[in-house]
């Protein structure tokens, strides 16, 4: 948890050396973060002698992780719990596919928090919401996945590669290129999904910090989020560096922020957002919104919507620089989820 | 009734439906081929169907890394061709990395247009450009 203001020694060093507190407070925060999954099992497709009653998994699982890493587990508790040896002897996991609780199969591919985020800005439209967290619902199938759409196989091989294109795409819409992913060793590049599949905060850090920006560190070391920017920071406070040198790889010169915004039943959308509007003001999520979504959210007046954002309601004077830095997924991609105000 | 898995994956269709869709991708600023293939009892393809569809005009001495989920070319940074999320409908569909194509679009824009073309021109180009390079990989 460096929070040195040390002098610039190369780009990637630099990256490693000079991130403060605050960021890294932010980021553990978001790697610890879980949500509570009810995983029920098709009851039809329990073989015989099975214990039925007892086919609820729960978990409290991590936001950065994903579905098919969780089956190994599953399948060990149908094994231990559930299951005769018959039963047991007959499970194949490339048949399993997980049903949302709409009815439709589940992305595997996003995200636990995202798919937690988005089951909860769909309870605001439903006629009576709750504001009580209550556990994403899933039905698991053992059998018989719908042949006629495409699903992702629910292997941990797949869901790696989609991962892994998601890192690279954050990526190019930082900077126009995907050379700091590609430039990883091949050791690295594995050991950033090790360090998911592990759950290990340490190891998917060690590499990921080499190619997500940081936000710069201020004299002051308190962390309210807007003090993080570039802007706000007068030349002469870091002695290091030489009074205008820009912070060429933090969160502020970036091109985009790579977001997507979700709605309750909506398209998922993708729009360019720059960390900074004119080249001096820090862009916040207020602004992007508005310009985004100007009916939900008006410029002036009640806002009909809010953000959610890791599943915290997120100020609207957060900076769309510093949510990249620090509360984008382990895929390098800030997840707004959008929930309807009542 | 419900196909035999072994069976599905060794027999090619005879007759095939497909969808397809031309959508921009908002992370790569260019469009991308995205698609859907199913036979005459509505079972999505496998990547070996499709391969010996027909659909395509690979070169046949090409080695790319193949899975059930994608088609790569060893050494680039994104897979030739996997599967992905619709940017519009959210639907999955199996699409060709539209990085891949961009360059190429661009070096035969830059061969046929002329410095001083006007914008309107050079961007009508670049769409006729882009359907030839996506007709030499896909039979439209």
């Amino acid at each position: 948890m460096a929070s040195t203001l040390g002098p610039r020694h190369g780009a990637a060093s630099a990256m490693n050396l000079s991130t403060p507190a605050s960021t890294t407070l932010f980021r553990r925060l978001t790697w610890e973060g879980t949500v509570p999954l009810e995983i029920r099992v098709d009851s039809k497709e329990l073989p015989a002698n099975s214990n039925r009653g007892l086919e609820c998994y729960f978990i409290q699982a991590a936001r950065v992780s994903y579905l098919p890493l969780l089956v190994p587990d599953i399948k060990k508790f149908l094994v231990d719990v559930v299951l005769d040896e018959e039963g047991a002897k007959i499970l194949k996991e490339e048949d399993w596919w997980f049903e949302a609780e709409d009815g439709s199969p589940l992305k595997w591919h996003w995200p636990i928090g995202l798919l937690y985020d988005n089951h909860t800005i769909a309870a605001t439209i439903r006629p009576t919401p709750t504001t009580d967290p209550v556990p994403l619902r899933l039905v698991l199938h053992l059998a018989l996945p719908p042949a006629d759409k495409l699903l992702l196989v629910p292997s941990a091989e797949a869901c790696k590669q989609a991962f892994m294109g998601q890192l690279k795409e954050a990526d190019f819409i930082r900077w126009g290129s995907t050379k700091r992913m590609t430039s990883l060793r091949k050791a690295e590049q594995d050991g950033i999904w090790e360090g998911i599949k592990e759950h290990n905060f340490d190891d998917y850090w060690r590499v990921a910090s080499k190619v997500t920006p940081t936000t710069i560190p201020t004299r002051s070391q308190s962390p309210p989020p807007s003090s993080g920017s570039l802007h706000t920071r007068p030349p002469s406070v870091d002695p290091g560096t030489t009074a205008s040198a820009p912070d060429k790889d933090g969160a502020s010169s970036v091109r985009s922020v790579p977001i997507r915004i979700y709605l309750p039943d909506g398209p998922v959308l993708q729009e360019l957002a720059p960390p900074l509007l004119d080249g001096e003001r820090p862009h916040t999520i207020s602004r992007f919104l508005t310009s985004t979504l100007p009916l939900l959210f008006p410029e002036v007046g009640k806002q009909h919507a809010y953000a959610i954002v890791q599943g915290v309601v997120c100020p609207p004077e957060a900076e769309l620089s510093w949510l990249g830095a620090c509360m984008a997924g382990a895929d390098g991609w800030v997840n707004i989820c959008v929930g309807i105000t009542r | 009734v419900e196909e035999d898995d072994s069976a599905t994956v060794t027999s090619t269709p005879n007759f095939i439906s497909c969808d397809q869709y031309i959508v921009y991708s908002p992370s790569f600023v260019v469009p991308a081929f995205y698609f859907n293939v199913w036979d005459q009892q509505g079972v999505q393809l496998t990547l070996v169907q499709l391969l010996q569809s027909g659909m395509f005009r690979f070169d046949p001495s090409a080695k790319f890394d193949k899975t059930t989920f994608g088609l790569s070319e060893p050494g680039s940074a994104f897979p030739l061709l996997s599967q992905g999320d619709h940017p519009v409908l959210g639907i999955r569909c199996w699409y060709f990395h539209p990085c891949e194509s961009s360059a190429a679009v661009n070096e035969l824009v830059g061969e046929v247009t002329s410095p001083d073309a006007s914008e309107g021109d050079r961007l009508r180009c670049w769409m006729k450009m882009w359907f030839l390079v996506l007709g030499s990989v896909v039979n439209l």
